[in-house]
């Protein structure tokens, strides 16, 4: 049990570090950068010295291949694929300056209108990754507005902006190649501790069930709107999905004890 | 035993509108209920979840009198639905309880006005009366301009609507819907019970929602989850 666990766990730390370095490297942090490159490094040398192995050629990828994108000064489609499920703030900002100029407060305004059940954006993020688009040559400052209250920088898409929207916009999303979900690994995990995974189960159904009955609740107000209803949609399909899974495997608990306690 | 008359408007939230206490009830040599208990509280949307042959179904007819337990009890209000005579029993779900069926169960003959009035000319109603309501509960649940189709001339979606207000017509106290979206696509479906759950808290009405899918299970304020013909005791309510 227990070197399988402390595997699970390096797997997710190392995940961490990979989008760390990452980050780092998209926020020209050289020191942090340095850090998260020699972290990946002691974490596959200690998963290769484990006596178990977890998807051997499946989990592996991700630290790899963010430590070769920060060898060869990674592309931004490689930032961008390695990131996976985190949404793409520059990518939206973008979206929402092709309206027209805008400031970072209106920004980060319509941001949160628009993805109500994404996670708010801080205006520090806001304004950083404008800077980062205006150093990119993808927007460019355009004046700037009082509008009766203090003075703000406004902001506008280039065409290469634009450009890099669309091909954005039409870039087929990978669907998720490994499976790296809480749940599935707290059901393995259970298994082979001899704890009570079908109780765990039940208990998180109803945890999802309430999610979904609050989401519903949600986009089916009066007076929501579009964009409301359709990210309560994808949260609840998604959750109706993990819903499904959790069923399934209910059902098979008894099988997979048995295949478990024999292995 | 009293009428049905006597289950009081304003209720004591605390004490329960319908409860069934240890159903069992057997199909020949199958079990489809075994020791099954819920309640169902003045104005509440409850889902009863569970797999196919979980005995979900089952539950429903009895808990609206429609079969009788081989063991076990039904109380509406103080009323023993499980003892009553069958000429009460009838008289009762006229009255007090609206049905909604996976495929409507709607009269092919009839229009879709004919079909909702059906009910208000069983309890007394003269024609022109009933089809004026009918026609006011169509619109409710947004059937517009199709009062006067046949159900095979309607749409899924707008056939289980018209169904909808069929139940709900007469002003019952409870709904009990099987399944109402199991025949139609998610759109459609999300249309059904977006109808069903505002009309009925509008009017107060009790619904007992059988369904097996949890989008849909998501819609009510509770939901108990049925395995193997009894409630599955643990983690399963809000």
């Amino acid at each position: 049990m227990a070197p399988w666990a402390e595997r699970l766990s390096r797997y997710g730390e190392a995940g961490e570090t990979a989008i760390t370095l990452l980050d780092a490297r998209a926020d020209d942090d050289a020191g942090a950068a340095r850090a998260a490159y020699r972290k990946p490094g002691r974490l596959r040398a200690a998963l290769g010295a484990g006596r178990v192995r977890v998807g051997e050629g499946v989990l592996d990828p991700s630290p790899k291949r963010a430590r070769t994108a920060h060898e060869s000064h990674y592309s931004l489609a490689t930032y961008i694929e390695c990131r996976v499920i985190r949404m793409s703030t520059r990518h939206i900002l973008l979206g929402l300056l092709a309206g027209g100029p805008s400031h970072g407060y209106d920004l980060k305004r319509r941001h949160d209108e628009r993805f109500p059940q994404a996670r708010p954006l801080a205006y520090g993020q806001v304004y950083t990754t404008l800077q980062r688009l205006v150093r990119d040559g993808l927007a460019e400052v355009d004046g700037t507005d009082s509008d009766g209250g203090p003075e703000r920088t406004m902001y506008r898409s280039t065409d290469e902006g634009s450009r890099e929207l669309a091909e954005w916009a039409a870039e087929i999303a990978p669907p998720a190649p490994f499976v790296t979900n809480e749940i599935f690994a707290k059901v393995v995990v259970s298994i082979l501790a001899g704890g009570d995974p079908a109780g765990y189960l039940r208990e998180q159904r109803a945890a999802h069930m309430r999610r979904m009955r609050e989401l519903t609740a949600v986009k089916t107000a009066v007076g929501s709107d579009l964009a409301t209803v359709l990210s309560a949609d994808y949260a609840l399909n998604h959750l109706d999905a993990d819903l499904r899974w959790m069923t399934t495997t209910a059902a098979r608990l008894i099988t997979l004890t048995a295949e478990v306690d024999a292995s | 035993m009293t009428d049905s008359s006597e289950i009081p408007e304003s209720p004591d939230s605390t004490v329960p509108l319908l409860a069934a206490r240890g159903l069992a009830k057997a199909h020949g040599p199958t079990r489809a209920l075994h020791g099954a208990s819920v309640e169902l509280h003045h104005g509440e949307i409850l889902a009863v979840t569970g797999a196919s042959g979980s005995g979900k179904s089952t539950l429903l007819h009895c808990l609206a009198g429609i079969v009788r337990p081989d063991e076990g009890s039904v109380v509406y209000g103080d009323v023993r639905l499980d003892r009553l005579p069958e000429k009460r029993l009838s008289e009762l779900r006229r009255t007090d309880f609206g049905v909604v069926f996976q495929f409507g169960q709607l009269i092919p003959e009839l229009t879709a006005v004919d079909n909702v009035a059906l009910p208000l000319l069983l309890a007394g109603a003269s024609r022109g009366e009933a089809r004026a309501r009918a026609g006011e509960w169509l619109e409710r649940f947004g059937v517009l301009g199709q009062e006067e189709l046949r159900p095979g001339e309607m749409s899924g979606g707008q056939a289980q609507r018209v169904s909808l207000a069929r139940a709900l017509v007469t002003g019952p106290k409870v709904v009990f819907a099987d399944e109402p979206t199991g025949a139609l696509d998610s759109l459609a479906g999300e249309q059904v019970m977006s109808a069903l759950v505002h009309t009925a808290r509008e009017s107060g009405t009790a619904v007992l929602l059988i369904t097996h899918d949890a989008q849909v299970a998501a819609y009510a304020d509770r939901e108990v989850q049925l395995r193997d013909g009894a409630v599955v005791p643990l983690g399963v309510t809000a």
